[in-house]
């Protein structure tokens, strides 16, 4: 798993919980976003143990 | 030293057992509500990081991002790990103070208590099915019974005609290559609701160097695994490389699922 991937489910996909004290982040569409972002993305997760396991053919 | 600001990770049922280090390498703890059936696991950040404005830019900066969003998900492993259910939330909800922390689960609570049942015991998993080069005429002849037809029409034709039938076939092709790409989307949709406790189907980018057919969250409850993970492999096999590569990973806690099916406007 790729972190570009990781910042996808964490950024675009995860429960937003609002309130009027809370700071958050702006909708930011990462995954398949441009090259640029890929490339500073290559650093590798696999090595984590926290991170969820790719099955299979996984780029 | 700066201000400190409150970090949020999730909201579960209870605190677990065991130590936890968040973001930045500080502890996580826990502000619980008593009278509710609710509790968030916390750490401290520091405002100037986690400031509205500084965030807003660290999420841009892999080099920031990367090392804190680890740790967000280590600690959402962990806790998905030893809890029964959790809500894990998106990375980058924080709050002043403790106190507006616990405002909140008090003014959510009936809604927060219906989330952590809707994914109790569950995991969510990714399925990506790309499409790596368009399907090749035999591909596509072997699904199609119409090109079948015609391709043999062909064989028995005189060349003049033979020639005509041959520029329809590669019009056909093209059509049938489509609707198989479709199909595959389709089925693979199809296969994971059969195992699937859940299915949301993500939009797909519109403007992208892989060519993604279909991208979907599934949720899937633990006991399930098992036949889940073998209706992958079987839709694997069904639409194969070098054409198409189907991907998973997971299981992720809920981070999808854990928003998705409530009435509150928030629902991510």
């Amino acid at each position: 798993m790729s972190l570009l991937e990781l910042a996808d489910r964490l950024l675009n996909r995860g429960v937003v919980l609002t309130g009027e004290a809370t700071i958050s982040v702006a909708g930011v569409d990462l995954i398949y976003l441009g090259l640029n972002v890929v490339l500073s993305a290559v650093e590798n997760l696999k090595t984590s143990h926290a991170a969820p396991a790719s099955r299979g053919h996984d780029g | 030293m700066t201000a400190a600001l409150v970090y949020v990770y999730a909201v579960l049922a209870k605190p677990t057992a065991g130590d936890l280090t968040g973001i930045n390498g500080r502890a996580v703890r826990w502000i619980t509500d008593s009278g509710l059936n609710l509790t968030a696991a916390v750490s401290d950040v520091p405002a100037d990081e986690f400031g509205e404005e500084q965030l807003n830019e660290g999420v841009r900066n892999m080099a920031w991002l990367g090392p804190r969003a680890i740790a967000h998900q280590e600690v959402n492993y962990h806790l998905h790990e030893t809890a029964e259910t959790l809500i894990p939330l998106a990375f980058g909800t924080v709050f002043r103070d403790d106190e507006r922390v616990r405002q909140l689960l008090r003014e959510r609570a009936p809604e927060l208590g219906q989330r952590l049942e809707s994914v109790r015991g569950s995991a969510e998993w990714v399925v990506a099915l790309h499409l790596l080069r368009e399907p090749g005429p035999e591909v596509v002849a072997r699904s199609s019974p119409a090109v079948q037809v015609l391709r043999a029409e062909i064989e028995s034709s005189a060349p003049g005609k033979a020639h005509l039938l041959r520029r329809r076939l590669a019009a056909l092709e093209r059509d049938e290559a489509r609707r198989l790409r479709d199909q595959a989307a389709e089925d693979t949709l199809a296969g994971l609701r059969e195992v699937a406790a859940d299915v949301y189907r993500e939009a797909l980018p519109a403007d992208t160097v892989e060519r993604p057919l279909l991208r979907a969250s599934v949720l899937v409850r633990r006991q399930d695994e098992s036949r889940f993970l073998d209706e992958v492999d079987r839709l694997r096999a069904r639409w194969p490389e070098p054409t198409y590569r189907l991907l998973l990973t997971g299981p992720w806690p809920p981070y999808r699922f854990g928003g998705i099916d409530m009435t509150g406007t928030n629902a991510a």
